[in-house]
């Protein structure tokens, strides 16, 4: 091996690792959801990221680095922390109990977005962030993945390693367990008017077809 | 509108508001949004609620934290580097650090980050190519140093150094101290931390002529972690760094080929000299402690052996 040869090898491992840096705080934040746990979250970044610096030649240059580092994330997280898969068996099992849409009025759902009272926005939000840590692992990474880090659909389902069809199902029923113990809350404080909705129903996921989805739609248009 | 077109919306909605339907779905969605005003609200919400969740995950990366993430993967890139070649890589080295020597260390200092900034390129890769090249070359300094210069101390016999690079853990210390990075935390107790990290508690040694400036953690060959304390002695109106190691010494031998050992008191230490470095090793209620210093070897010796006063 040459001089100029090691050189560049070295160039381009840094380079690699300066850009895999610049997600640094998207992977922090997201191991801080879902380790729960600061210490937990940086061992997982930290493996996160030496694992992508010694698998970067199995990593296509030009296509999406952010998204390939929580595909690697994801996967560290759920090895490490899920080794039964018994969570995951719960969730893919038949759909037992579908969430019902349009459960509340219009007026109450505009209550829960725009509480009258300013003063009452914190609130909400800190229910938000608490509904958030209670979501089952695979609605939470569903719904951070796409409300937060703005990936595609597409990119979800690479790095959750699941079908679009999956990706959307969780997506929808993660925000709707949000949105039920937000509404819940909200009641509690006396900011909407109505009744509980049961918080405790096991989400059972029904992993959504996406060819009767895009026949669906195809037949909709 | 009826119950059966808003329930068809159910995960239209949900994908429209993501953006991820093709433009013929689009018009139908917003169509229908605007003449039901219970989706109308339903889409409100969801986007309301996405408001909220970017609020509730979004945080940087804590300094201190950001900082174990460079030096850790700093290391795996040096690592790898010498894997490729070790003989090359050393003398590249030296020439990288000749030409980098100019640049200065900015370190991490500055690199707060915003939520979702951009890499901060320029600074990142001068922060790498400066340090590394300059922690090997210090310790091939070292080395030949130590195998060209009279042995050190009263164990002469002992200080005998094969030819080499022989102890990757001093190279590790003494590029660490000549290079050395701000301290993360400049308060002892916050100092003492470091004990979940290290394995062995983090006492911080008060010397009766060194200040304390702070400590921080550092990133060691093998994946263990030492604590970083680092000190300033005056010696009239020089001003030397003595940096201290605080290390677990289960887990962590460093070779004593090149490390004469003597008696201070009742403390046994082991000192070592390179060109321009001290290195002085003693252990203290099974606790290692290894301190690299511009100071003689004598001074280094005597400073080390009273790591038991505690600040």
């Amino acid at each position: 091996m040459s001089l100029t040869s090691v050189t560049e090898k070295k160039k381009e491992v840094d380079s690699f690792a300066d850009e895999a840096v610049g997600y640094l705080d998207a992977l922090y934040a997201v191991a801080c959801k879902l380790t729960r746990n600061p210490s937990e979250a940086e061992d997982l970044v930290q493996d996160t990221l030496l694992k992508a610096m010694r698998a970067r030649e199995q990593f296509n240059a030009g296509t999406n680095l952010k998204a390939w580092l929580f595909r690697i994330l994801t996967n560290t997280f759920i090895n490490k922390y899920r080794r039964g898969g018994l969570e995951r068996s719960v969730l893919e099992g038949p759909d037992a109990d579908p969430l019902v849409d349009g459960w509340v009025s219009a007026s109450t759902m505009r209550h829960l977005r725009d509480p009258e009272q300013q003063a009452l926005q914190p609130i909400v939000e800190g229910e938000v962030r608490r509904a958030l840590d209670a979501l089952p692992t695979d609605f939470k990474l569903a719904v951070i993945l796409c409300d937060v880090e703005e990936f595609s659909y597409e990119e979800i389902a690479q790095i959750m390693g699941c079908p679009i069809g999956t990706v959307m199902s969780r997506l929808h029923r993660g925000r709707k367990l949000l949105q039920r113990s937000l509404y819940n809350h909200a009641l509690a404080l006396g900011i909407v008017k109505g009744e509980p909705m049961p918080e405790t129903t096991t989400p059972i996921e029904k992993p959504a077809d996406l060819a009767a989805f895009r026949t669906k739609k195809r037949g909709a248009a | 509108m009826s119950a059966d077109a808003c329930k068809s919306m159910g995960l239209l909605l949900g994908a429209h508001l993501d953006g991820q339907l093709d433009p013929v779905k689009t018009l139908e969605v917003e169509d229908h949004v605007a003449a039901c005003e219970v989706c109308r609200e339903r889409l409100a919400l969801d986007r309301a609620l996405r408001g909220s969740l970017k609020k509730a995950v979004k945080l940087s990366t804590p300094d201190d934290v950001r900082a174990r993430m460079l030096a850790a993967m700093a290391g795996e890139s040096a690592r790898e580097t010498r894997r490729e070649d070790e003989d090359l890589v050393a003398v590249s080295s030296i020439t990288a650090a000749l030409v980098a020597t100019g640049e200065g260390l900015d370190a991490s200092a500055d690199r707060k980050s915003t939520p979702g900034s951009r890499p901060q390129r320029p600074s990142m890769l001068r922060h790498w190519r400066t340090m590394l090249p300059l922690a090997s070359a210090a310790a091939l300094v070292m080395a030949w140093g130590a195998a060209a210069k009279q042995p050190v101390g009263r164990g002469a016999t002992d200080t005998m150094v094969p030819a080499g690079l022989s102890d990757d853990l001093l190279r590790d210390f003494v590029g660490q101290h000549s290079h050395s990075l701000p301290p993360e935390q400049a308060d002892p107790k916050q100092v003492r931390q470091f004990e979940r990290y290290v394995g062995v508690p983090v006492r911080v040694p008060q010397f009766s002529n060194a200040h304390f400036v702070g400590g921080r953690l550092v990133p060691l060959h093998g994946g263990e972690r030492a604590a970083m304390l680092q000190y300033e002695v005056k010696q009239g109106t020089d001003v030397q760094r003595v940096t201290v190691f605080v290390y677990d010494p289960r887990k962590i031998q460093i070779g004593g080929a090149n490390l004469a050992p003597r008696a201070i008191g009742t403390a046994e230490v082991r000192v070592g000299q390179t060109d321009g470095y001290s290195v002085a090793l003693t252990q203290h209620g099974g606790v290692g402690y290894a301190m690299a210093s511009d100071l003689d070897p004598e001074s280094s010796a005597n400073l080390v052996s009273a790591v038991d006063h505690e600040q």
